[in-house]
């Protein structure tokens, strides 16, 4: 039992590293945004990869190849380049385009079924696994 | 009695989440509501499209017929398509019709107004699609239709048809008409 947890925590973590590593160098290839401080541009492409390209929905603004996209790209490098941060960039595309930009919903009263929904389910189901198990047992 | 009412609930939220997904099969994600229902369409001053020291702003967009801010490209395929379309509108005076060229070549974008017709009364340079960020824009057609005071009611995002014009738009136009 540990070793297979083991096992898929380190399988989990190459693939979260091979994702990043991905994200980085394949937006980075494309075109060039230079940054004085390196850890500037790091925070640029995990703005990036955390806002959904329009046209192509399941690819981030990090990754498109869209016209929009690269657009967009341009924009945000520029807001980051006027020292605005994430919340207001996040902000500036939002009433524009809409929660949907968003790869992670925010939480507000219309993503609670979104947030809370699958705890939600998780708890009735135990409840009626207990309750089923407990009739179970009184019926032996 | 009582095991019937428990066993009950499964089945309820079976039903539940499949009715949610069944539905969610007809959803159409690419086609993005516009935030700008029921605001005013943002302000901006663009050069008019072949026009020397002509501005194109959002004042243009009131007027005293509804008003259609029709965004289009000539690389844009099917803006082509709904060209000879926007053309019969612009001919019956029914709306104020006013273009934004985005993303565009000024030669270009002439080129096919004079190809083609002009069916605009303005046309807004967006040269490099600032104004199309700023009205929410994501591809080429889309049509802002906007009220006499200068509010976006509603936005067509792909290219309007003859059938989508006569039994959704001008339909929508004329109810707007009536509550003026």
């Amino acid at each position: 039992m540990v070793t297979l947890y083991r096992t898929i925590r380190a399988n989990l973590l190459i693939f979260s590293l091979l994702f990043l590593l991905a994200h980085v160098i394949y937006a980075a290839a494309e075109e060039h945004y230079p940054f004085a401080d390196p850890a500037d541009a790091q925070a640029f492409y995990a703005l990036l990869g955390e806002l959904r390209c329009v046209v192509c929905q399941n690819e981030s603004l990090a990754d498109s190849q869209a016209t929009i996209a690269h657009t967009l790209r341009e924009q945000v490098y520029e807001m980051k380049q006027q020292g605005l941060d994430d919340e207001a960039i996040i902000e500036y595309l939002v009433i524009r385009y809409g929660d949907f930009i968003l790869f992670k919903p925010r939480l507000n009263p219309k993503t609670y079924v979104l947030w809370f929904g699958p705890g939600m389910f998780l708890i009735i189901a135990l409840l009626f696994m207990i309750k089923t198990l407990k009739f179970k047992r009184e019926r032996q | 009695m009582k095991k019937y009412s428990w066993s009950v609930i499964p089945i309820l939220l079976f039903v539940a989440l499949f009715i949610f997904l069944w539905r969610g099969l007809s959803l159409e994600p690419q086609k993005l509501p516009s935030t700008f229902i029921e605001k005013p369409a943002p302000e901006f001053s663009l050069p008019a499209l072949g026009e020397d020291k002509v501005m194109v702003t959002h004042l243009d967009l009131q007027s005293d017929k509804v008003t259609l801010l029709s965004v289009w490209a000539t690389w844009c395929m099917y803006c082509k398509m709904q060209h000879a379309l926007l053309m019969d509108i612009a001919a019956s005076g029914r709306v104020n019709l006013i273009g934004l060229n985005y993303h565009d070549r000024m030669d270009k974008a002439l080129e096919w107004l004079a190809d083609y017709g002009n069916p605009y009364e303005k046309v807004a340079f967006d040269r490099y699609g600032q104004v199309g960020i700023d009205y929410g824009v994501y591809g080429t057609p889309e049509t802002f239709i906007i009220d006499y005071n200068g509010v976006i009611r509603e936005k067509i995002i792909g290219p309007i048809t003859l059938q989508t014009w006569e039994e959704q738009w001008l339909p929508f136009i004329e109810r707007l008409e009536q509550t003026y």
